[in-house]
Formats: structure tokens, sequence, C-alpha cells
């Protein structure tokens, strides 16, 4: 039996002289640097990339505030401009409402003052209703175009000559011959 | 008893003769009157005013050389009182009927007055009459004339002009001075060889004028309005209905409004005119180019036309409006 344990302990001997002999560094058997500088090479450039689009968005982000005060700015002028629109459309609907109640207010005021007096032609009712019609065609217009100066003329002159032609029909000056 | 009662009727009836007598006699008496001639002279200042109302029939006022306002003729069938005087400068020609209310109507029946009435040429006059029919001629110092229902003539006349009719026709012609002219129902046919200013309204009647004012207006209901212009400064113009005409040469920054809201307007220029052209439709209608012989522009959606353009070295403006009519420009 020594003798077999005198065997397994030179065989142990052995393996570690053997061991001893290794070298301490195992080498690849093929050079991995290709493969290790291929794999920095694209990691630094996803890096890169991603450094880059940091970089870029830092800079939209340093914008931002620019866009945002364009923005804002456009808004206000948008908002300014549709409220000026329909302002000054409003004003146009306005100033046709406030004229045409102003003239049917003197019309009827004006014939209440004539009630009585003698017509001097037989036709003025059927004028003053053509006239009627010119100005309400004048109004449709204007629905369109409500800011349009030679149509708000327009309808003025058709009121005034309303008024002209009540008073010439009724004209009291004869009245005192 | 019986004795009063004769008496009392006795009374009665001298009573009943009595009235019956001063009633003949007043009816005589004013028959009298009513068919009276005048034959009446004043003497008037040369730049005075004279004042003439009567309500109907026909009077003839012709200015003339003499310091002196002379009325001749006869007094309509109605007349209740016939004024002839003078006050300061003015003379006052008046003649008042008899149930005056309601005249309009009833005043048509029987004659009215036939007169020839002179004044000075200098003179100022106004006339007022509501159914006669009325000549004016020859009268430099201004003159407004009034009628309702009759016909107005006036001829060789200067100063501030004035005529006015309801339903009656105007003819003026020899007009020197501001003219105004206007009728509801009446047409208006004048001529104006002098003056800077000229105005012609009506709502039913045409308008026929030539005129070498530089400031016209002119307006119209339905009526058509026809003006042969020369050198205009400033043109207003405008229709419901009715057509407007207008021939006109454009001085150096002239400016032409015209308007309608269904009638057509055709404006005439000089040859080779030089204005900037501003002519819109709004709701149909045509525009019509025929001096540069541009087509309109119209939006993809609504029936608004619109053109604009100018000739030349335009310091004129022209500006046509309509909200449905059809317009024109053109030179001669």
């Amino acid at each position: 039996m020594s003798s077999n344990e005198s065997n397994s302990q030179s065989k142990g001997d052995k393996i570690e002289a053997l061991i001893r002999q290794l070298p301490k560094e195992k080498q690849p058997q093929r050079d991995l640097f290709t493969g290790i500088e291929y794999a920095l090479t694209t990691v630094s450039s996803a890096q890169a990339l991603d450094d880059s689009g940091a970089s870029t968005s830092s800079k939209a982000a340093s914008k931002r505030p620019i866009y945002a005060i364009a923005a804002s700015v456009c808004l206000v002028a948008m908002v300014g401009y549709f409220s000026y629109q329909s302002g000054a459309s409003k004003t146009g609907e306005q100033l046709v409402n406030q004229l045409s109640a102003q003239h049917a207010e003197q019309k009827q005021l004006l014939l209440a003052s004539f009630a009585g007096t003698p017509e001097k032609t037989q036709n003025w009712q059927q004028q003053l209703q053509e006239l009627d019609d010119a100005a309400a065609a004048i109004k449709k217009a204007l629905e369109n175009e409500p800011n349009n100066v030679a149509l708000l003329k327009m309808l003025k002159k058709v009121h005034e000559q309303q008024i002209a032609l009540i008073e010439r029909v009724h004209a009291p000056a004869w009245q005192s011959i | 008893m019986s004795s009063i009662c004769k008496k009392k009727a006795k009374q009665t009836n001298r009573f009943k003769s009595t009235f019956v007598l001063a009633v003949s006699l007043i009816i005589l008496c004013t028959q009298a009157f009513a068919q009276e001639k005048v034959n009446e002279t004043l003497d008037a200042d040369p730049n005075g005013f004279v004042e003439i109302k009567h309500v109907s029939g026909e009077a003839k006022i012709i200015g003339w050389d003499q310091d002196e306002v002379k009325v001749e003729g006869v007094l309509g069938e109605r007349t209740e009182k016939f004024r002839f005087e003078r006050e300061g400068k003015t003379i006052i020609l008046e003649v008042e009927v008899k149930n005056n209310k309601g005249w309009w109507s009833n005043n048509s029946s029987g004659n009215g007055d036939d007169l020839v009435i002179h004044v000075p040429k200098g003179s100022r006059i106004e006339y007022n009459s509501p159914n006669a029919e009325v000549s004016v001629s020859s009268i430099y110092g201004g003159a407004d004339v009034s009628v309702v229902n009759g016909q107005l003539r006036a001829d060789d006349m200067r100063g501030r002009i004035r005529l006015s009719s309801v339903n009656g026709d105007i003819r003026a012609m020899g007009l020197e001075g501001e003219v105004v002219v206007d009728t509801v129902n009446g047409d208006i046919r004048a001529e104006q060889t002098e003056g800077d200013e000229i105005r012609a309204n009506t709502v039913n009647g045409d308008i026929d004028a030539k005129s070498s004012a530089s400031e016209v207006t002119a307006e119209t209901v339905n009526g058509d309005i026809e003006f042969y212009l020369q050198k205009v400064e400033v043109v207003n113009t405008n229709t419901v209905n009715g057509g407007i005409e207008m021939e006109m040469e454009l001085l150096d920054g002239a400016n032409v409004q015209a308007s309608s809201v269904g009638g057509r307007v055709e404006l005439s220029f000089q040859e080779g005119v030089q204005a900037r052209f501003d002519l819109e439709s709004h709701t149909g209608g045509s525009i019509k180019d025929n001096i540069t012989g541009k087509k309109a522009n119209k939006p993809k959606y609504g029936p608004r036309r619109w053109l604009e353009f100018s000739t030349g070295n335009a310091s004129s403006t022209v500006e046509v409006s309509t909200v449905h009519g059809r317009i024109e420009v053109k030179t001669k």
C-alpha cells in the first residue's frame, strides 16, 4: 500500500510541476483586437451619435424659448387679427344696423309729422317702397362686405333720397300760399 | 195777436229779401273782382328782390331794362285778394284764392290767373305756385322757381338758379351760374353754358343735360341720366334703378364717383384719358372696360367682380360701384 501512496504522490507532484510550467497568461489563439477595436469603434460611434443627438436636443431645448415666444407672438397676432376682423366686421354690421335704425326712426317721425297733409303725387309710396327694396339689396351686399365704403355710401344715399322724397311730396312750404 | 204775427211775418220776409239781395251783391262783386284785369306798375330797385306767389294759371316772368315791376293780365275766378306792393327793395306780388284749404285738388277747377310780369333784369326772383305753368326769362340776379304740377321753362338766366317741380317737366336753356334743378316725376332738360356747378335730381323723371360746369351732381331713383359735360373736376352721380350715361373730359386731379343699385353706368372720357379706375360690382352685374380691354377680376366663389387699372400718368380717379348693375367705361 505504501508503494501505491508514493505513486499517487509522485503523480500529484508531476501535475503540480506541469501546472507550474504552464504560462501564467493564456494567449488567445487568434487576434481578438480587431473585434475589440470594432466593438470599441461601434460603441464610440453610437456614443458619438448619442452625444450629437443629445447636443441637438439640447440646442433645440435651448431654442425652445424662442420658438415659444415666436409661437406666442403668432398666437397673439392671430388672436388679435381675428379679433380685429370680427370686431371690424361687427363694427360694419353695427354701423349698417345703426344707420337703418336711425333712418327708420327718422322716416316714421317724418311720416307722422306729415299725417293729414295733402300729398302732391299719387305714386310716392310706391317710390318709397322701391327705395326700401334698393336699401334691402344694398344691405344684402353689405352682409358679404360689411366695411365696403361705397356700399355704405350708397345705403346712406338711398336713405337720404327717401327722406327727401317724403319732404318734397308733402312740402309744407306750399301750404303758405 | 194776429196783427203781431203779421208784423213778424213781414219783418221775416223783409229780412229774407235783404239777405238774398246782399248775397247776390256779394256774388256779383266777387265775380266782378275774379274776372278783373290787372295792369299795375311799381318802381323797383334794379337789383332788388321780387317775390311772386299764386295758385294756378299761367305766368310769364320777363326781365327788362326798366327799373319797374309791371304786372298785367287777368286774375283767376277764385281770386280773393290781389296784393302788389313794395317793401324796401322787395316787390311782393301775391294772389290769394278762396277756400285755400285743400286746393291741391279743387283749384284745378275754374280758370287760373294769366299774368305777364316784367321785372328789372338784375332782379332776384322767387316764384311759387302749385298748379301754374311758368316761364322765366332774362333774369340775371338769380332765381328760385318752384311749381308742383305745372311745367317750368327758363331761358337766359344768370346767378344762382334753382328750378324745382314735383310732377311737371323742367326745360331750362341758356343758364349761366350755379344751377340746381330737381323734380320728382317730371323730366329735366337743361343747358348750362357757363358756371361752376350744376346739380340735377329726379325720382322718376329723366335728366338730359349739357353743361360746362366743372362740378356736377346728378341723382335719380328710376329715371335715366344723360349728361354731356365738358372739362370736369368733381362729378358725383348715382341711381337706384335708372341708367347713367355721361360724357366728360377729366381735368388733372379730377374725381368721378358713380354708383347704382341695379341701374347701368356708362362713362365716356376724352381720348388718352389719364386716370386710375376702380370699378366694382357686388352681387352680380358686369364690368366692361373699353379703354384698355381688361377683364374684371372675380373670386373663386361669389358674385363679386372688380377691376382696377390706370392709364397714362394717372392723376385723376374714377370710382364706380354697383350692387348688381352694369358698368362700362370708354373713350370718345
